[in-house]
């Protein structure tokens, strides 16, 4: 019987400190843990579909959702801001008496139900998110004055008065179609990297037979796509100091996050604050990872490859039985880095840093997304009409491939970033191609950075410690300039 | 009450050859096909077989039996002690009781040893490209070539009648050889009976010695070199039986080979095929001394061989390849060494100008947008979205036939382009895109008058040839619709994401998510067969992903064949939280009684939101507004059965929470394609997640997920293979449809050892 997915780890106690153990818990163990505390007899049953009918009723009565809204700013917030988003917060509330879709309706019961004794735990009030292999629903933490707390940054430093706001967590559904291994791998990811403010901590996890669900602490965002546009020099130092401060944490803990993107980095604009979540495809440096040609020193390598051919091959064999080369390639499209793409065997740390760079070019082009690479041939041709055949031939041997192209609009050399980006935002200067716009020293010590994210030797790349030192990344800009470009760019 | 029990084979650490694996897909049910007496080998069945996830077979040169193909991976160290243990024919051998062999005794096997020694000289020394010339030895080595095709000869006639039994012989070097001599149309045999004419061991001391000895001494002799592994089965074979099998058949006088003769008769039937996987793991390691070896090695021979068979330098892997030429513009990107396929192989058409060109480049698109998405692209897709919105406002009112957006768009032209181009599979439409962006090309300026902006390229010094073609949308200019649009829609822009692949992909029914992570493996699995399914991208020759496809369909038919024959188990598939308890069932039932009313109460809102609903099931939904909607089916991929799916719903469905009652009519349609298989090799797939050994007991609590129907037989009752899934367990076992299962047993070690078992009892 499949004990391994029990219970993560139980959740500390306020109250009753004596239930925290660090061993692994049953579901029922800890419903009965929980029944206890609240004084009354924990019911001997093993089978708890009564009651879960029960709370499938409940819900059905109780019509909490709200309609689904990514970027919707709701509030676990501290005191000072308690006011404004409280109200707001009330109001679409009352404005989504009834949920709109009906299908999320249906799957938030059907998830409630799953749990016994869930709404008494939580009160789910909607699906936030979707991916390959989870769920993300909002819920209230009904019970967050019973346990320790010490997670929540925004709670130890504020001190209340009055009732207490509610308190939102995410719960993380993991489906049941997820390897068993994957949603341990995640979870002792989570586990391991606690104690870092810009990555997600994992309150609790809980498993009811096939079910598993993390919980974690609900951080109010907003979606990159509202304000990526709008972002100031100073603004994108803020971010990318946090989400840095994240990548070097993590990175620390020899741990690749491998799906680096604006979704999975939580940032509260108006605090300055992100948080980086979403460790399902994150893996330990070195997991299932071979040797490959990048590990060896350049001269090693000359020595062990071919020299690479100069001529353009004729044509590709037809029907090919060699076995395909095979490495990692988990993350998402127009985020991965070029390594990944040549399925290099050895795959580090420094891919996550090549998908920071992505949010930043980006962010720096105010085009979301940037790389569209539909699949893994168009994100190399993309990546190529950015760099051109030279470099790209040079990354490919690094990893023991031969890049040949005749694409025509991949040029030899590529084009440089400021050129991109000047373009990508209309600041050339029509005819005089010779006169460069003059980039603000902000923009130009981000595109000094942006190449060192970018360079496509993942051992030369900038590592995230390094970045921290960065001067891009101490930059501080004393007056905000009105550029109107960025003005223009911002959302209606 | 009957017992099933299951037990899954010890998982091996080397990866052995796909075509090997016991669940590769492609092997499992054709093999088992020609164990008939036909002589006719069937490797040609293999090679058609739909070869889904698979890489293409390897095996090519085995049809053409009069070629014999020079050997590479002979070896002298292998051959050089033939005598010892291959040496069958010292005395003649009694016959087999039920065989008959054809007339005429094959050559000694002995000079056949030697032979392949040239042979590997042979290979060698080509590898080493010496030219050095004598012909002393051409006249000999005729001899012995007309030796070996008179021994093939012999033998491939012989082979149909021989009853094979493997005793004490590794599972993975078994199921190798067993397909191998199926292959030649010779059976094996599971158990020891008289049926038998060939023994197998590895026992090596056996092997050879055809008088009888004291058994006692080749007992003990046989015990001291014990090959670890087997040490289990032999212990058995001798607790369990009063006889060693090998006496038995010495008595009932059966060839007894060693592994490495049969082996080595393998390898001479399948004309040194180096595709073949061979048995023993020795010769492997062997393969890299015969190049060391080259330099000793008698050229004559070799050149004869060339003149023979053609010129035997060709790396066996590319070898006989023919090259699909380039026409156009491409991307490929190879293994500089060549150990592996291309990594990315793209061809696309040519085009007079390179903007025309369906490749993702740089083009001239309104602020914000992607830049390597045509702007007519980025249009479409916005008009795409407002047909899914639009309808919300109007939602009172029945929907239009048409779309609306086009007329009250002022492009549009862009809709009936939309209109084509809309499900056609990639290649086609990214070619008609092109087409299309010549057409449009003239049109444009006067659509758009505003500031146009400037491609990269133009900037750029180096290429200043072309005009402006492509004329963007000034940024000012993002129109009305785009306003509405963005107020009434989600922010986000993700339809933006699925550039040109809208023909061939599901996603664009669900535009509205987040392009989600993909590529994604399982951390800590290497498997060959996995990893191939997940990396379904358009990035490799030899169009695997149309076959799978194909595959998938004929399972899905076969599935649904089987259920609705048998009307017991096809019932609605709204039955997805499966619970014995009666109690619980009603409950359930007044569960959804109350939440249909509160669905009715809401009819308005129910309404609106079925209009949201994409527009290819409009009318159809319009139908059924009262009734719940369906939500999308949203395809995926499943890591335990390690198989996509076409809508996750219908895999949860499956779900069945409490096993100890099951009661497997009340289970679903099947929903994902299932497999037919007829075998329980299935069961290789268990994956290693073990338990405490305190749940050993607690058999009331196992929550096993079954996951799937597999039937292997299409009979009136049909008996499905259940293969089922729990947290760290892959397993199948056969029981007849409405089996109640009242118990489950289940075994399991410690981390170390990977046996498991799983017993079910009905």
């Amino acid at each position: 019987m499949p004990e391994d997915y029990v219970e993560e780890e139980e959740r500390p106690r306020k109250a009753h400190p004596q239930a925290h153990r660090n061993g692994r818990y049953e579901e029922s163990r800890y419903t009965a843990a929980a029944e206890r505390s609240r004084g009354r007899p924990a019911p001997s049953r093993t089978s708890s579909y009564e009651q879960e009918q029960e709370i499938y009723e409940d819900q059905t009565e109780d019509g909490s959702d709200q309609e689904e809204g990514e970027g919707s700013v709701y509030s676990d917030a501290p005191a000072e801001e308690e006011d404004e988003e409280e109200e707001e917060e009330e109001e679409e509330e009352k404005e989504e008496d009834y949920p709109t879709d009906p299908l999320v309706i249906e799957e938030l019961e059907k998830f409630q139900a799953t749990f016994r004794g869930f709404e008494k735990r939580f009160r789910l009030i909607n699906k936030i998110g979707e991916g390959t292999f989870s769920s993300v629903y909002k819920a209230e933490d009904l019970l967050y004055d019973r346990y320790d707390n010490s997670w929540d940054i925004d709670e130890v430093n504020t001190r209340r008065t009055g009732p207490r706001p509610p308190k939102y967590v995410a719960i993380k559904k993991i489906y049941v179609t997820s390897s068993p291994a994957r949603i341990q791998n995640e979870l002792e990811l989570l586990h391991d990297l606690s104690g870092c403010r810009s990555v997600v901590p994992l309150i609790t996890a809980f498993r009811h037979q096939d079910q598993v669900v993390a919980i974690l602490p609900y951080f109010q965002h907003v979606d990159f796509r509202e304000y990526f546009r709008s972002l100031t020099t100073n603004d994108m130092v803020a971010y990318f100091r946090s989400l840095f401060s994240a990548l070097s944490h993590v990175h620390r803990h020899k741990i690749i996050h491998r799906d680096i993107k604006p979704t999975n980095f939580l940032y509260d604009y108006h605090k300055r604050r992100g948080v980086l979540c979403d460790f399902g495809l994150a893996e330990r440096e070195g997991t299932d990872s071979s040797r490959c040609m990048c590990t060896y020193y350049a001269n090693d390598r000359k020595e062990r490859l071919p020299a690479i051919p100069t001529a353009l091959t004729p044509g590709y064999p037809k029907n090919d039985s060699r076995p395909a080369r095979r490495a990692n390639r988990a993350g998402t499209r127009g985020f991965r880095a070029p390594e990944v793409l040549f399925k290099c065997t050895a795959q580090t740390t420094k891919i996550d840093i090549w998908s920071a760079g992505v949010i930043l070019l980006t962010i720096l082009s105010k085009r979301f997304p940037f790389f569209n690479s539909s699949d893994d041939v168009d994100a190399v041709i993309e990546i190529a009409t950015i760099f051109g055949k030279t470099r790209m031939r040079n990354c490919a041997a690094l990893h023991g491939c031969v890049f040949d192209t005749t694409i025509p609009t991949i040029g030899d050399k590529g084009f440089t970033l400021e050129k991109i980006i000047l373009w990508a935002t209309n600041r050339t200067s029509g005819t005089k191609d010779d006169v460069p716009v003059v980039l603000s020293r902000g923009e130009q010590l981000a595109i000094q950075f942006l190449q060192r994210c970018f360079d496509l030797d993942p051992f030369r790349r900038i590592s995230a410690d390094e970045a921290l030192r960065h001067p891009f990344l101490r930059y501080c800009e004393d007056s905000e300039e009105e550029d109107p470009d960025l003005s223009m760019g911002l959302p209606v | 009450m009957a017992q099933v029990s299951v037990q899954p084979p010890a998982v091996s650490t080397r990866r052995a050859p796909l075509s090997n694996l016991p669940n590769a897909i492609n092997n499992a049910p054709y093999t088992r096909m020609s164990t008939s007496t036909a002589i006719k080998r069937s490797r040609s069945h293999q090679r058609d077989a739909p070869s889904y996830g698979q890489p293409p077979p390897k095996k090519q040169a085995i049809d053409v039996p009069a070629t014999l193909r020079t050997p590479v991976r002979r070896s002298r160290a292998d051959a050089g002690n033939p005598g010892k243990i291959a040496a069958p024919s010292k005395k003649p051998l009694p016959r087999p009781r039920n065989t008959a062999t054809t007339a005429g005794t094959p050559p000694a096997f002995a000079d056949f040893g030697q032979q392949q020694v040239r042979k590997a000289a042979l290979a060698a020394s080509i590898t080493v490209r010496t030219t050095t010339t004598t012909n002393n030895h051409t006249v000999v080595n005729e001899q012995q070539t007309e030796d070996v095709k008179a021994w093939q000869k012999h033998y491939r006639k012989a082979f149909p009648a021989y009853v094979f039994f493997f005793e004490a012989i590794p599972m993975e070097v078994m199921m190798k050889a067993s397909d191998q001599i199926q292959d030649l149309g010779a059976t094996c045999e599971k158990y020891f009976s008289s049926k038998v004419t060939h023994v197998i061991t590895t026992r090596v001391q056996w092997a050879p010695h055809e008088t009888a000895q004291p058994s006692t001494t080749a007992r003990s002799t046989s015990r001291t070199t014990a090959n670890p592994a087997l040490v289990d089965q032999r212990v058995d074979a001798r607790k369990g039986g009063r006889f060693d099998v090998l006496l038995k058949a010495r008595e009932y006088g059966m060839k007894i080979w060693a592994v490495e003769k049969l082996d080595r008769v393998l390898n001479v039937l399948f004309e040194f095929d180096i595709s073949r996987p061979c048995l023993t793991t020795a010769q492997r390691n062997q393969i890299t001394n015969t190049h060391i070896n080259a330099q000793h090695n008698d050229l004559s021979h070799i050149l004869k061989q060339e003149r023979l068979h053609g010129p035997a330098d060709r790396d066996p892997s590319v070898a006989s390849k023919e090259l699909q030429f380039w026409k156009g513009p491409y991307i490929y990107i190879y293994d500089m060494i060549g150990a592996t396929r291309p990594i990315i192989v793209r061809e696309y058409p040519k085009v007079q100008h390179r903007e025309e060109g369906t490749w993702p480049q740089f083009r001239s698109v309104s602020g914000g947008k992607c830049p390597f998405i045509e702007e007519h692209v980025h249009q479409r897709r916005e008009k795409d979205r407002m047909d899914k919105l639009e309808p919300a406002k109007v939602a009172e009112k029945e929907r239009p036939k048409e779309v609306p957006e086009a007329k009250v768009q002022s492009k549009a032209f862009v809709a009936p382009a939309a209109k084509m181009i809309e499900q056609k599979p990639r290649q086609v439409q990214s070619v008609k895109e092109a087409t299309m962006t010549k057409e449009r090309s003239p049109v444009k300026p006067k659509a758009y008058v505003g500031r146009s902006k400037r491609t990269l390229a133009e900037i750029s010094r180096s290429i200043n040839s072309r005009t402006t073609t492509a004329t963007g949308r000034p940024v000012a200019e993002a129109t009305a619709q785009d306003v509405s649009a963005r107020r009434t829609m989600r922010p986000e822009n993700t339809i933006a994401f699925t550039a040109t692949n809208e023909g061939n992909s599901q996603t664009t029914r669900r535009s509205n998510v987040e392009p989600a992570a993909s590529g994604v493996q399982p951390s800590n699995i290497t498997s060959a067969i996995r990893s191939q399914m997940v990396s379904s991208y358009l990035d490799q020759p030899g169009h695997r992903a149309g076959t799978s496809k194909e595959m998938h369909a004929l399972h899905r038919k076969v599935a649904s064949n089987v259920m609705t024959s048998n009307p017991t188990v096809s019932r609605p598939a709204s039955m997805a939280r499966r619970s014995t308890d009666l109690l619980a069932r009603a409950a359930e039932n007044e569960a959804r009684t109350v939440r249909g009313r509160t669905t009715d109460g809401r009819g308005k809102l129910a309404k609106v939101e079925e209009s949201v609903q994409s527009s290819t099931q409009r009318s159809s939904q319009e139908q059924v507004v009262q009734r719940r909607p369906k939500p999308d089916p949203k395809p995926g991929y499943c890591e335990n059965c390690r198989e996509k799916f076409d809508d996750f719903a219908e895999v949860i469905s499956f779900i069945l929470y409490e096993l100890p009652m099951l009661n497997m009519t009340a289970a679903h349609p099947i929903a994902s394609a299932p497999q037919v298989c007829g075998q329980q090799q299935k069961l290789g797939r268990a994956r290693q997640t073990p338990l405490r050994p305190s749940q050993t007991a607690q058999v009331r609590q196992v929550p096993l997920l079954i996951e799937k129907w597999i039937p292997i037989a299409l009979r009136d009752d049909s008996v499905p293979l259940i293969l089922c899934h729990s947290y760290g367990a892959v397993w199948c076992c056969m029981a007849p449809c409405g089996t109640k299962f009242s118990f489950v047993r289940y075994t399991h070690y410690s981390r170390g050892s990977r046996a498991q078992q799983l017993v079910f009892v009905y």
